[in-house]
C-alpha cells in the first residue's frame, strides 16, 4: 500500500500546485499593503476550501481520526485567515469602516452571506469536537452536528465560483474548480453510499448473532454470502452502519474481533455510550452496511520471526483477531493486555484459550495510569527479547504514544513498530 | 429523532432563504476613478439583421483582462463590419470585481499650451523630424541667450 | 553648461550638462552610444543582435542581460512588451533606454552633478530642477503638460511620429483609442518598456499603469481625454496638466 500512499501524496501536491498557480495568475502588480492582505486572503481561501474537500474525502477512505482532526484544524485556520485577510485588505483599500466593509461584502458579492453561514457551521463543528465539549454532549448529538460539515463546505461553493478573483473571466480555472467539487462529491457518493449499499445487498450482510461476552460487552456476528470476497484480514476494521429504525444514519468504525473465516464477521463492542449500548439490543436479521476493510494493522506488516502484540483497553479487539491467525510457532507470539481494572478486560477466556493453543505468552497488566507500567524496564522484564521483535500496539492515542516512546527507548527500531489508534 | 427532524427542517429553510438573498454589485468606491464600470459592458446587438446580412463569430480570445470574441458582419458576401464583443461572464458582478481592482486615475481634458521647459518628451522622433521639432527650437533659443 | 547632440542609432541623442564637467567625459558618453549601436543594431549585419537573431553564436554579456530583462518585462506586462513581437528579435526599444541609463551611470561616475540625457524624446535627468514638457499629440510645437523631475526618467510611447510602429503583440493590430502614454520612473529602460506596453494595451492601458509600483503615468486617449495617475500629477506644477501649462 506504500505505492498508494505515494500516488495519493503526489495527487495532493499536484492539485496544490495548480491552485497556487491559479492564484498567482490572478495577482497583478501588488503596490499597496491593502492589496497584499487581500491577495493572501484569496490564497488562504482557495487552499482552505481544498483542505476541506480532502478532509471529507479522507473519511470516506477510512483514514482514522488522527489525520482528520489535523486536516480539520488546518482547514479552519486557513478559512478564518481568509476571512480576516480579505476583510482587512478590502477595508484598508476602500478606506471605510470595518462594519461598512462587511456590509459591502455581504450585500455586494454573490454567495458571501451563504459562505459565512457555511463557515459558521464549520466553526460549530470544530468547537463541539473539542474534548471539553465532547464530554458534555451525547455522542449522537455530536455526530449529528458533525454531519453538518458537508453542508458547511457546500454552502461556500457558490461564492468561490461567483466572486473568486481566480475564476472571474477564466473559464478554464472555473472548470477545474467545479471538477474538483464534482469529483469529491462523486467519490463520496460512491465510496460512502454506493459501494457499501451494493456490497450489503450482494453479500446479504445481516446481523446473525448478538452475544453478551461480558457485562456491558457485546459481540455481534455479521453473516452473509461469499464473505471471503470482502478480503478482510485480521487486524482490520470496517465502518459499520446498522439499518435499524433510529440508528441507520450513524456509521461507526469497529475492528474485527475474530479472524474472518468467510462465514461471519465478528465485532466486540463495549457499552460506553448510547450508541454502543443500543447495539446490545440489535436484532438478528438487521441489515448491515459496511465500508472497508481498512487498516494496515495486519500480519502483512510482519518482518521478523517473533512478534509482540500490545493492546490497551478496547484495543484488544484487533489483537484478539490477530492472535487467532497471525503466523507464528509456539514461543514466537507474545501478548500484553493493558487495562486499568480487572473488569475492563474483555474476551478474557478466548484470549487464554488461544494463547494456550498457539503457545503464545499472555500478560495482563492491570493498574491505574502509572509511569512504571509499560515503561522500558517493565517491558524488558515481560519480554526480554523485545528489541528483536515486531511490535504491534493498539489503544487510545495517549496509550499508543506513551507505549511508542517506551519502545523507542527499549531499542525497538521504528520500522518494526505497527500502530493502530482508537480515537473518536 | 423528533429533534433531529426539527433541526433538518430549520436547516432547509435557512438554506433556501440564504440562496434567495439578492446581491447588488457594489458601486466603485474610488471617487477619483474615471473608468466607468459600464465601459466594459457588451454592446447591444443589432436587433434585426438587414436582408443579405450574415454575422459570424470568431474564436474566443482570452486577454489578461477579459474574454473577447470578434464578430464579423457580412453583407452579400462582403465584409461590412467587425466588432469586438466582450464576454465578461457574469455581467454586473464581474464588472464590479474588475472595478474592485480598479486603480485611481484622474481625468482631464487635453489642452495645448506652452511653458518654459528644458526638454521635451514625446514619441520617439528621428533625426529628420528632430530638425523641425520643438526641442530643436528650444535648444536654439537657449543658444542665443 | 554644455549641450552636445549626435545622431546615433537613427535618433538624435542630446546630452545636456548643467554643471562642471571634465574634458573627455562627453566623448566617452558618445563613444558608448556608438558602441551600443554597433553591437545592438538589428540593421548592422554583424552586430551581436543580428547574429543572435540569425541563430549564430554571439557572446555578449550585455546582450544576455538585456534579453533576460526583456523577458522579465514581457512577463510583467502580460506579453504586451515583447521583443519577439515582430517575429524577429528586435530589442532596440529596450536597448535605447538601457544605453541612456548606462550613459547616465558614466556621467555619475565622472562626478557630473546635473545632467539630462535625451534619446529622441525619452529622457533621463539627474541633479534636480528639470522641467520636462510632454509633447502634444496633435500639435508638434505645443505641450500637453509639464512635469518637474529631479532624478529620474520620462518615457513616451505614441504613434504620431513614426506611425503605427507599436502593435499589440497578441493581436498584431495597432492599439485603438489611445494617442500617447508617458511614464515616469527611476530608470529609462523600464519606464520606456512600460510606456510601450501600456500603449499597446490601448484603452486598457491606463488601468494597468495605475497599478505600477514606483511609476506614474499619463495617457492621452482619443477624444482629447487624458487619464493620469496621482503620482504623475503630483509632479505637475499646479497639480494638474492644465495648471502646468501657460496659455495665450
Amino acid at each position: 500500500m506504500r505505492v498508494g500512499r505515494w500516488i495519493a501524496s503526489a495527487l495532493v501536491a499536484a492539485n496544490v500546485a495548480v491552485i497556487v498557480a491559479l492564484w498567482w495568475d490572478g495577482v497583478g502588480t501588488v503596490d499597496a499593503g491593502a492589496e497584499v492582505l487581500a491577495t493572501l486572503g484569496r490564497l488562504t481561501g482557495l487552499l482552505g476550501a481544498f483542505v476541506a474537500l480532502l478532509a471529507l474525502l479522507l473519511i470516506g477512505l477510512g483514514r482514522l481520526a488522527r489525520h482528520h482532526a489535523l486536516l480539520g484544524r488546518l482547514c479552519l485556520g486557513l478559512l478564518l485567515a481568509h476571512v480576516v485577510l480579505i476583510t482587512a485588505g478590502y477595508t484598508l483599500g476602500d478606506g471605510i469602516t470595518l462594519w461598512a466593509e462587511l456590509g459591502r461584502l455581504i450585500s455586494g458579492y454573490p454567495g458571501v452571506i451563504t459562505a459565512i453561514a457555511g463557515l459558521a457551521l464549520l466553526v460549530v463543528v470544530a468547537v463541539t469536537s473539542a474534548r471539553a465539549a465532547r464530554r458534555r454532549l451525547r455522542y449522537e448529538t455530536w455526530y449529528f452536528i458533525h454531519l453538518y460539515s458537508y453542508l458547511g463546505v457546500a454552502l461556500a461553493f457558490s461564492h468561490q465560483i461567483a466572486a473568486g478573483t481566480a475564476f472571474v473571466g477564466r473559464p478554464a480555472a472555473r472548470a477545474y474548480w467545479i471538477a474538483l467539487y464534482v469529483m469529491t462529491l462523486g467519490a463520496l457518493v460512491v465510496l460512502r453510499l454506493g459501494v457499501p449499499l451494493a456490497r450489503s445487498l450482494y453479500h446479504g450482510l445481516r446481523v446473525e448473532r448478538v452475544v453478551e461476552a461480558a457485562p456491558g460487552v457485546t459481540s455481534i456476528e455479521i453473516g452473509g454470502r461469499r464473505l471471503e470476497r470482502l478480503r478482510a484480514r485480521s487486524g482490520q476494521f470496517f465502518t459499520w452502519r446498522f439499518l435499524t429504525r433510529d440508528r441507520w444514519w450513524e456509521a461507526h468504525p469497529f475492528s474485527l474481533s475474530a479472524a474472518p473465516d468467510g462465514r461471519r464477521l465478528r465485532i466486540t463492542v463495549k457499552g460506553v455510550g448510547a450508541y454502543t449500548e443500543a447495539l446490545r439490543r440489535l436484532r438478528p436479521g438487521t441489515r448491515v452496511v459496511a465500508e472497508g476493510p481498512f487498516g494496515g494493522f495486519t500480519a502483512a506488516a510482519r518482518r521478523r520471526r517473533r512478534v509482540l502484540l500490545i493492546a490497551g483497553g478496547v484495543g484488544i479487539t484487533p489483537v484478539r483477531a490477530l492472535l487467532e491467525d497471525m503466523p507464528g510457532m509456539p514461543g514466537d507470539i507474545a501478548v500484553v493486555y493493558r487495562a486499568q481494572r480487572p473488569d475492563d478486560l474483555i474476551l478474557r477466556e478466548e484470549l487464554d484459550e488461544l494463547a494456550a493453543m498457539r503457545g503464545a505468552e499472555l500478560h495482563y497488566v492491570l493498574g491505574e495510569r502509572d509511569g512504571e507500567l509499560l515503561s522500558p524496564a517493565h517491558l524488558q522484564q515481560l519480554v526480554p527479547d523485545i528489541a528483536e521483535r515486531d511490535v504491534y500496539v493498539c489503544g487510545s492515542p495517549a496509550m499508543t504514544a506513551a507505549t511508542r516512546a517506551s519502545l523507542d527507548r527499549s531499542g525497538v527500531p521504528g520500522r518494526h513498530i505497527v500502530t493502530e489508534q482508537f480515537a473518536f | 429523532m423528533r429533534r433531529a427532524l426539527a433541526a433538518l427542517v430549520v436547516t432547509a429553510v435557512a438554506v433556501v432563504l440564504l440562496a434567495r438573498y439578492d446581491t447588488d454589485p457594489p458601486r466603485t468606491l474610488n471617487p477619483n476613478s474615471a473608468l466607468r464600470p459600464a465601459a466594459s459592458a457588451a454592446p447591444a446587438p443589432r436587433a434585426t439583421p438587414r436582408p443579405g446580412e450574415k454575422s459570424a463569430s470568431g474564436p474566443v480570445i482570452t486577454t489578461p483582462f477579459s474574454v473577447i470574441q470578434v464578430r464579423a458582419t457580412l453583407t452579400r458576401g462582403r465584409l461590412t463590419g467587425v466588432e469586438t464583443v466582450e464576454l465578461t461572464g457574469d455581467g454586473p458582478h464581474t464588472e464590479a470585481l474588475n472595478a474592485r481592482a480598479e486603480p485611481i486615475l484622474r481625468a482631464e481634458a487635453l489642452k495645448a499650451g506652452s511653458a518654459d521647459i528644458d526638454v521635451v518628451t514625446g514619441a520617439t522622433y528621428t533625426s529628420e523630424s528632430w530638425r523641425d521639432s520643438l526641442q530643436a527650437a528650444i535648444d536654439a533659443a537657449r543658444e542665443q541667450r | 553648461m554644455t549641450l552636445r547632440v549626435e545622431h546615433v542609432m537613427g535618433i538624435p541623442v542630446r546630452v545636456d550638462v548643467r554643471a562642471p564637467v571634465a574634458a573627455g567625459v562627453l566623448d566617452d558618453v558618445f563613444a558608448w552610444f556608438r558602441d551600443v549601436d554597433a553591437r545592438f543594431s538589428p540593421y548592422v549585419r554583424e552586430s551581436a543582435v543580428s547574429r543572435r537573431a540569425r541563430g549564430e553564436a554571439a557572446r555578449d554579456a550585455d546582450l544576455d542581460a538585456v534579453l533576460a530583462r526583456c523577458e522579465a518585462l514581457r512577463r510583467a506586462t502580460g506579453g504586451y512588451f515583447d521583443v519577439h513581437a515582430t517575429g524577429a528579435l528586435d530589442p532596440s526599444g529596450y536597448v535605447k533606454g538601457w544605453a541612456v541609463d548606462r550613459a547616465g551611470a558614466l556621467l555619475d561616475a565622472a562626478g557630473v552633478a546635473r545632467w539630462c540625457v535625451d534619446a529622441g524624446g525619452d529622457v533621463l535627468v539627474r541633479g534636480g530642477g528639470w522641467r520636462v514638457g510632454v509633447r502634444h499629440p496633435d500639435r508638434p510645437h505645443a505641450l500637453a503638460g509639464v512635469v518637474a523631475v529631479d532624478d529620474g526618467a520620462v518615457a513616451t510611447s505614441g504613434a504620431y511620429e513614426r506611425g503605427a510602429h507599436v502593435r499589440d503583440p497578441h493581436t498584431g493590430c495597432a492599439p485603438a483609442g489611445v494617442r500617447s502614454v508617458t511614464v515616469l520612473g527611476r530608470e529609462l529602460a523600464t519606464a520606456d518598456a512600460y510606456a510601450t506596453a501600456a500603449f499597446a494595451m490601448g484603452e486598457r492601458g491606463p488601468a494597468w499603469t495605475a497599478r505600477l509600483r514606483g511609476h506614474g503615468a499619463m495617457t492621452v486617449l482619443a477624444g482629447d481625454r487624458v487619464l493620469a495617475t496621482p503620482s504623475f500629477l503630483a509632479r505637475c506644477p499646479g497639480g494638474s496638466l492644465a495648471a502646468s501649462l501657460s496659455f495665450g
